[in-house]
């Protein structure tokens, strides 16, 4: 919220600088976020305009001479909202305004202009821009306008938490500012209540909803406009001045944080105030003009026949306050939060009052504010305050009392914290010592601090007031048997990042919600979890895949001319199932949300350069960087399968096992899905299952020693039908070496065409063979490399080449 | 005699002159055979001894074989020579470009967020912390009822909630709703972790909960969904001295020994007394600067003491443990750490961003 500083040294006259009192505030837990410093300098005066003709040729300009004390002076002006008469800000030629604009003496359209007619915004008091300043027709010509306002003054803006509705006023945080500095507050004057009788009838009929109910009644007031003083200090806390009733009570607001209202009294039908809720359905229209249609949860504030006011929100029109209105039924009362809440909510209703009702007021506060808002509008309007008050508070809130212990209090901070400071502090917050003794003491609570029921509430304060910085650093000790463990899981996470890395993919995170055709476009049968308010439809289905955001980079880094790209994510995805790890029970997770890592490639292999590259990245570079991902997770058992995955080109559509299981899927994407995503058809992709690589994952490997015999090395090449599958042809091999001589088995050619009769393929082995305990011989490797033969040729019907 | 001598002289004189010359092999080939070969110069001398007296020729003779021995030594040096010229001039031509750019194999980029989460992993390993995990998919009582945040609390203003359509039965213990069923959630912070664990095990904990996030926010310094780490610490004897000890050692872990940290007390439900934490901005040595708004700190992370109500709530007794708790946006500490200015570059996942991280 705003804060006045020069408000604030009112009700607590430090004599600490503007910066000193930000620090302090700050370090207390009330940050200063911003400030604003207001001030106009002496050479802009209040001025009447004596006439003001037309500029000839312009359509807008007028051409005015302005007395402004010292002198008449011509000015040209383009604004439209003055006459005659009027009283303007002027600036003087060689005044500077708080925008930094420098007046000069000019000439506009040919004529000359000695100085500047100014609106709010050029003196730097408000947005408003429609047109001149127009100043109170009795101002005193040629003073500074910087006096007549009260300026200079800085205004904080305070970040005030949801805990300390308390501190939503002037009052609350020089409240603060009183605690911290010792300097006692200053309380403003008020009009205190008497004995009286009330010309108004007030009927509470939900007294939990409204605990307390307070009215008072001005008679003879004269509606217009505030002094200028007034109006500054309105404005420079954000709020605009209306009338000098409603000023007052927004006055009384900012100053003591409790949210008051004018009704015009003569238009309430009876004179008669019921608090009650409405009908459902019933109208009322509310002070920004919109008809509204009640629910019977709202609470209203009601005349003998209609709701003038939703309770604590905002008013109504029928009885607002006009410039006929002479009596005036001020209402102060105490509504409950969580209500205020909800009819705020119903509405989207944000107001001063309903920010501060939902943060929970304070019921003495309201007596004080009803008594000092009659005080100020007896002050600004005129009129008199009539002595009686209408007060309906039938269940009074018993103090809240806390038990606090000094032993306590500095086992918590870590720090010794004397019985006696304890005891400072919280006296200094207004709390009073009721009953106890050193050791542990009754502490009575102010009324105005909801938010302190608990011991440890008053241990933040006296830690919040002593400052943050006493704490001493410490170290937690070790516990017993706990070490510093990383998980081996963690272990083959950073290998598997690393292989990504070196296989050159860059890691991507992508938003966990994304567009529901985009889910569709790569499964049709998907069945997404639906986010029930997205900002955006772009954001609206929880992703099941991790391609989406993939595509979606891809699209996005080639509109920007980036043609080579191998991307990765490791991340959840979000399925509406049960969650299998976390089964039953109170702790069940309410979705699956499994680990997948997925990749996707396109563009070139590696950019041209003079020893060659330039080539276009195929199947067989997305499969040897999952291998070598693989691979560098410590997973053996693996296989790649071909099979039917809807999204991605039948051509190379494949499965990945691991250990037997699937454990994801990978190849081509399908045109279909490139054109939806915008993306070229050589896009290839992975997608695989975190869970079930890391459940095969070795993060250590044990040692099988260094051969002590040598190897030999045996080429092998064959000619087989084109369809056989190269792994088929080397399960055979496998199964041919009965004596496990076949350390080693590498595909080293693929070639089909001329002499390879058509329908045919050339596929070549090298083998290397070891015995573990000898040297082989010619004879054994010859024996194995005629099984080998004899096996392709009886189950593939594999010729032997060359 | 004198004659002999004369000549040997100068047919040896001749020999070197030639060899001085030779260019190559068949050079030194042709000079040998013109010296010493069967009918070579050298030879013929020795052929002609007969024509000596026999008194001169034992001297003759030797003079003869000296001879042949110098210009062999000749020879022999002379190809040496022409070898090491030969070899110089092929190495010479062999010459590489090392200028020319080297066969490099490019390599991928972490994203900078979740590098950042592994670091911030890894320095709590070593303050004797582990990896708690829990859903992003939450319920409303482990994601606001047990951290101290009721329903209409004024608070859950601070964290605008995104709710999945999708309606379940909630977990014993939730808020009365309307119908036995429960809208899921977005979990809005990482700390349904610490609710979740501390009712799934008694005290000690200590724990990490990282991961993604979500609020209904987007704006030049919000994302809708960004990443967290939950920090929590319960155990008999725990202080706000153990709190600012290990947001110390952390921040001087993560971002340099050089950086000092600050709290200001501030307000969440679930922790009391609650703390904003500050640490000085390196980029300007805490002089101030535009970044940190010329205070010379910057804020990144709330911080506090463990709620007795939330202690109570997972049933630990408040009078026994104490903790404190603490919550970092690892993508606001991931942009400060490479001076990324612009958060939006976190999530387009441009390639020319990734590859300068």
């Amino acid at each position: 919220m705003k804060i006045s500083v020069r408000w604030l040294r009112e009700l607590c006259p430090v004599t600490l600088s503007d910066d000193e009192i930000a620090q302090r505030l700050t370090l207390a837990g009330l940050e200063v976020e911003g400030r604003e410093s207001r001030s106009i300098g002496p050479g802009v005066v209040a001025a009447r305009v004596v006439s003001r003709t037309p500029v000839a040729g312009s359509d807008h300009l007028s051409v005015c001479q302005v007395d402004d004390g010292a002198g008449t002076h011509q000015v040209v002006c383009g604004a439209q909202n003055y006459a005659a008469g009027d009283v303007v800000p002027m600036a003087r030629p060689g005044a500077t305004l708080p925008n930094g604009m420098q007046i000069k003496q000019a000439k506009l359209r040919g004529v000359e202009s000695n100085g500047m007619l100014c609106s709010q915004r050029e003196l730097g008091l408000s947005d408003d821009h429609a047109g001149l300043m127009i100043l109170p027709p009795q101002t005193l010509i040629g003073a500074p306008l910087g006096e007549l306002l009260g300026l200079p003054d800085t205004v904080f803006e305070i970040n005030v938490t949801p805990n300390r509705p308390d501190a939503l006023s002037h009052l609350g945080i020089a409240r603060e500012l009183s605690a911290l500095t010792g300097v006692p507050l200053r309380l403003p004057q008020t009009a205190p209540a008497g004995e009286a009788k009330v010309p108004a009838h007030v009927h509470d009929e939900d007294p939990e909803r409204c605990p307390r109910y307070l009215a008072r009644v001005i008679e003879g007031v004269k509606v217009g406009p505030s002094p200028l003083p007034v109006q500054e200090r309105l404005r420079a806390c954000g709020v605009r001045p209306i009338s000098n009733v409603v000023d007052a009570t927004n006055l009384a607001l900012l100053e003591l944080g409790h949210p008051l209202h004018g009704f015009d009294l003569d238009r309430l039908a009876g004179e008669k105030i019921i608090v009650r809720r409405a009908a459902e359905g019933e109208l009322m229209t509310t002070l920004d003009g919109k008809e509204r249609k009640l629910s019977a949860d709202d609470l209203v504030i009601a005349d003998a026949e209609k709701p003038v006011a939703l309770a604590g929100v905002m008013g109504g029109q029928t009885s607002e306050v006009s410039d006929s209105t002479t009596r005036i039924l001020l209402e102060s009362a105490m509504f409950e939060a969580a209500g205020i809440r909800r009819t705020a909510r119903r509405h989207g209703l944000h107001t001063e009052a309903s920010h501060r009702f939902e943060r929970g007021m304070d019921e003495k506060t309201a007596a004080l504010a009803a008594d000092r808002c009659a005080e100020l509008i007896a002050q600004l309007a005129g009129g008199r305050v009539l002595p009686g008050v209408i007060d309906r508070y039938p269940a009074p809130l018993p103090q809240t009392q806390v038990w606090v212990r000094p032993a306590r209090v500095s086992a918590l901070l870590g720090t010794d914290v004397s019985a006696r400071e304890v005891e400072q502090r919280l006296s200094s917050l207004q709390l009073e010592p009721l009953d106890g003794n050193p050791e542990r003491r009754l502490w009575g609570v102010p009324s105005w601090r909801r938010d302190l029921t608990r011991e440890i509430d008053c241990i933040e304060e006296v830690a919040r007031l002593r400052g943050y910085d006493s704490i001493p650093i410490e170290i937690p000790k070790a516990g017993v048997g706990e070490t510093a463990a990383v998980l081996p899981q963690a272990r083959v996470k950073s290998a598997a990042r690393a292989a990504l890395a070196a296989a050159g993919c860059d890691e991507v995170l992508n938003y966990s919600f994304v567009p529901e055709r985009d889910l569709l476009a790569l499964d049709p049968a998907a069945k997404p979890l639906r986010v029930a308010n997205p900002l955006t439809v772009e954001q609206g289905a929880m992703r099941t895949s991790l391609w989406p955001g993939l595509l979606r980079n891809l699209g996005h880094n080639l509109a920007r001319g980036t043609r080579d790209l191998k991307i990765y994510e490791l991340g959840r995805i979000y399925l509406p199932l049960p969650d299998p790890r976390h089964p039953d029970g109170p702790l069940a997770w309410p979705a699956w949300e499994p680990d997948h890592l997925a990749l996707a490639m396109t563009g070139r292999r590696a950019p041209k350069g003079w020893t060659g590259g330039g080539e276009a990245v195929d199947f067989y570079d997305l499969k040897g960087a999952l291998e070598d991902l693989l691979e560098a997770m410590g997973i053996s058992e693996v296989a790649f399968v071909p099979a039917q995955v809807a999204p991605l080109h039948p051509v190379s559509a494949s499965e990945l096992r691991v250990a037997g299981r699937r454990a994801g899927v990978l190849g081509q994407l399908h045109p279909t899905a490139a054109q939806h995503f915008e993306v070229p058809p050589q896009t290839f992709l992975a997608e695989l299952n975190w869970q079930a690589l890391l459940d095969q994952a070795t993060a250590l490997h044990g040692f099988h020693g260094v051969p002590k015999f040598p190897a030999v090395a045996r080429d092998l090449a064959f000619v087989v039908d084109a369809a056989v599958p190269a792994e088929k042809m080397l399960q055979e091999i496998r199964a041919a070496d009965g004596k496990r001589l076949l350390e080693q088995v590498s595909l080293f050619d693929v070639y089909r065409g001329a002499p390879v009769p058509e329908g045919k393929k050339s596929v070549a082995f090298g083998l290397s063979l070891r015995a573990a305990d000898r040297t082989l011989t010619d004879g054994e490797a010859d024996a194995l490399c005629a099984g080998i033969r004899d096996r392709l040729k009886s189950a593939l019907g594999a010729e032997i080449r060359g | 005699m004198p004659d002999v001598i004369e000549q040997i002289d100068s047919l040896l004189a001749a020999a070197r002159a030639e060899l001085a010359a030779a260019a190559g092999e068949p050079h030194v080939e042709a000079a040998r055979v013109k010296y010493l070969g069967k009918s070579g110069s050298l030879s013929s001398l020795r052929k002609g001894m007969g024509a000596v007296p026999p008194a001169d020729r034992p001297k003759l003779g030797k003079l003869v074989t000296d001879a042949i021995a110098q210009l062999e030594a000749l020879l022999e040096q002379t190809r040496t020579a022409l070898g090491q010229r030969a070899l110089q001039q092929d190495l010479e031509r062999e010459k590489l470009d090392v200028t020319l750019p080297g066969r490099t194999r490019r390599r991928g980029h972490r994203h900078p967020v979740s590098r950042a989460l592994d670091d911030i992993i890894e320095i709590f390993a070593r303050l004797g912390f582990h990896v708690a995990d829990g859903p992003e998919i939450e319920w409303d009582l482990y994601n606001f009822e047990k951290l101290g945040l009721p329903r209409d609390h004024p608070a859950r203003d601070m964290q605008d909630t995104f709710y999945l359509e999708t309606r379940l039965p909630p977990p014993p213990g939730s808020p009365p709703t309307r119908g036995a069923q429960e809208q899921l959630l977005l979990r809005t912070h990482t700390s349904p972790v610490q609710a979740r664990t501390m009712l799934g095990q008694p005290p000690p904990v200590r724990i990490i909960a990282p991961g993604k996030v979500y609020r209904v926010d987007s704006d030049v310094t919000h994302t809708p969904m960004f990443h967290q780490v939950e920090c929590l610490h319960v155990e008999k004897g725990l202080s706000m001295a153990h709190l600012r000890g290990t947001l110390d050692a952390f921040a001087k872990a993560f971002f340099g020994p050089e950086i000092k940290t600050r709290l200001r007390p501030s307000y969440f439900p679930f922790t009391e007394p609650s703390a904003e934490v500050d640490v000085s901005h390196a980029l300007c040595g805490g002089k101030g600067c535009k970044i940190c708004k010329g205070t010379g700190w910057l804020e990144v992370l709330g911080s506090g003491m463990v709620n007795p109500d939330v202690l109570s709530g997972v049933g630990y007794d408040p009078e026994q443990i104490t903790g404190y708790a603490f919550g970092v946006g690892i993508d606001r500490l991931a942009m400060l750490r490479h001076g990324i200015d612009d958060l939006r570059l976190l999530f387009e996942n441009d390639v020319r961003f990734l590859e300068q991280l």
